[in-house]
């Protein structure tokens, strides 16, 4: 989740920009930028050519800002745009970003790729990091735009051209290894089911009592 | 309900339990209350599925560098005409051909070891020599700067903004800034075998040792092969056209564009250089010889990024990082293996 990303700042920017105001470009390129070049590089590994395609994703929001239409959630727009072009890019070279995608697959992401942040446990975030390594890129792809750019599932499909029903598959594979590499946390999690039963039983031989 | 319904991945899974977990409000709370009352054999997977929502909530992808994310936001602003620091005005075009830019800039960097021939210093010429380990900004007479790196040479006539075609011959390595004039004349860089010349907006060229070399950073070039009509390439950002020696074909590829003028921050951007190239730059900007002592591998990729303010420091980084000694002794340096 971007804290720095209120829908409303996002909201007014795109009407500023309609009105012709460079500034508001600016404002979303700022919240956005980082964003997509990450969501971007997840799609195609030449860094260069996502760099390009969000210079075009930017060049033709101000060159069209006249005609922009209304949107009700400019991030999810500009991750589409910026799908397109790559698409179109690729397209270029007689790559899609399915097939892209696809040749990815079978290749583990660098270990700088995934961060993992709010894990106090030293062990906890090492597994979590081996994880994702080992998620196919589709897998890291779903479960970033969840839960990093919290996304919906319908919009996860649109973006990534898939199924609602694939995006959920994906969530729930990678929550699979996750669990599989998390094994500790089943058997914590029953102990202290296991001590919440017996508190509940204490309790209710204190009520018996008095 | 089948027994996956409810399993741990299916509720992690589960929009409305990730919901629930991350952004809770009152109707989702009420739902899986409930829920849990109703099945409190589940109670187990309910926990564990929270917990792993807040272990995917927690993961993050890397964040790209500040310069590459500042870099590019130039690129853009420059593309549609405004400069990035500019972006607190509305730009004075407000068609849609805006984006053709009233000031065109360009930027270049060109080295050449080859062609001594013109450095002979004729009447109403300039020349503008660096010494090894010096770079050195200049202004130009038509308004137009250049960054010369070390050990390289500029050669222009002193009446250059009343040139039809404003051409400098370069030698070494430089970065060129150029202002375009409102009579669209050219701007023409000349290294021994390549003639560079300035179509739009923003670009880089470079050329480094033995081979001749022009990075595009934005807008377009055209690269011709000097006493060759045909060889020409036209570059996108992002384009790198090189010219090997002995060889009369220009090959073109995409690179990252910052690195190849990294320099003029008196930074190097390595990346996946071989040690002898490593070498070969050390010789070029610092003027010393470098020796290899023993039988280390020269085919060894480097990668990093180094400061290079002071040769000292920088043998030392380059040592400790690769795992060799870099002794520097007058004007030699000799990289040595540890053991």
């Amino acid at each position: 989740m971007n804290d720095n990303n209120p829908v409303s700042t996002d909201h007014a920017a795109w009407q500023r920009l309609k009105g012709g105001d460079v500034t508001a470009l600016g404002t979303l390129y700022d919240a956005h930028a980082a964003s997509l070049l990450q969501f971007g590089s997840r799609i195609c590994h030449d860094r260069s050519l996502v760099r390009d395609a969000i210079q075009d994703v930017f060049v033709e929001l101000w060159q069209y800002h006249a005609r922009l239409a209304e949107v009700r959630n400019v991030r999810f727009y500009l991750f589409r745009m910026l799908r397109s072009h790559l698409s179109r890019h690729l397209a270029r070279r007689g790559k899609s970003v399915e097939l892209l995608d696809e040749t990815l697959a079978g290749q583990t992401a660098p270990a700088e790729d995934v961060l993992v942040a709010n894990e106090t446990d030293e062990l906890t975030k090492t597994r979590l990091q081996a994880t994702l390594r080992e998620l196919s890129p589709r897998q890291r792809q779903a479960v970033l735009l969840r839960f990093y750019e919290d996304f919906s599932y319908d919009e996860i499909a649109d973006l990534m051209g898939i199924s609602y029903q694939a995006v959920v598959n994906l969530v729930y594979q990678s929550t699979r290894r996750l669990r599989r590499y998390l094994p500790g946390l089943a058997a914590l999690t029953a102990a202290q089911w296991v001590g919440e039963g017996l508190a509940l039983a204490g309790a209710v031989l204190a009520a018996v009592f008095f | 309900m089948n027994d996956d319904t409810f399993s741990v991945e299916a509720l992690v899974a589960d929009e409305r339990f990730q919901a629930w977990v991350l952004h809770p409000t009152p109707d989702l709370r009420l739902f899986w209350e409930t829920f849990q009352t109703d099945h409190p054999d589940r109670r187990a997977a309910v926990d564990e599925a929270r917990r792993l929502v807040q272990h995917w909530a927690g993961v993050r992808p890397a964040a790209p560098t500040a310069d590459e994310v500042a870099d590019l936001r130039t690129a853009i602003f420059e593309r549609i005409g405004a400069t990035s620091s500019d972006t607190g005005r509305v730009l004075p075009f407000p068609n849609r051909r805006n984006w053709l830019p009233a000031r065109w800039v360009a930027a270049a960097s060109v080295v050449l070891l080859l062609g001594l021939a013109w450095w002979l210093q004729t009447p109403g010429e300039v020349r503008v020599q660096t010494a090894y380990g010096q770079t050195r900004t200049l202004t130009l007479p038509d308004g137009s700067t250049v960054t010369l790196n070390a050990n390289s040479s500029l050669r222009y006539p002193d009446n250059l903004d009343a040139q039809a075609v404003r051409e400098l011959h370069l030698t070494g390595e430089a970065f060129f800034s150029v202002r375009h004039t409102a009579d669209h004349r050219p701007f023409r860089v000349r290294t021994t075998r390549l003639n560079v010349e300035v179509l739009g907006t923003e670009f880089n060229v470079s050329e480094r040792w033995n081979r001749e070399r022009v990075v595009l950073e934005s807008g377009k070039v055209r690269v011709m092969l000097a006493g060759n009509g045909g060889t020409t390439a036209t570059l996108k950002p992002g384009d790198l056209v090189e010219l090997q020696p002995g060889t009369a074909h220009l090959n073109q590829r995409r690179v990252a564009p910052g690195t190849y003028s990294a320099w003029r921050q008196h930074r190097w951007k390595l990346q996946r250089e071989p040690l002898a190239d490593v070498a070969l730059r050390l010789e070029e900007t610092f003027g010393v010889r470098v020796v290899f002592a023993h039988d280390t591998d020269r085919r060894r990729l480097v990668s990093g990024e180094v400061p290079t303010h002071d040769l000292s420091a920088l043998c030392d980084i380059l040592g400790e990082t690769l795992g060799l000694r870099f002794v520097r002794s007058g004007d030699e340096v000799r990289i040595e293996e540890v053991e």
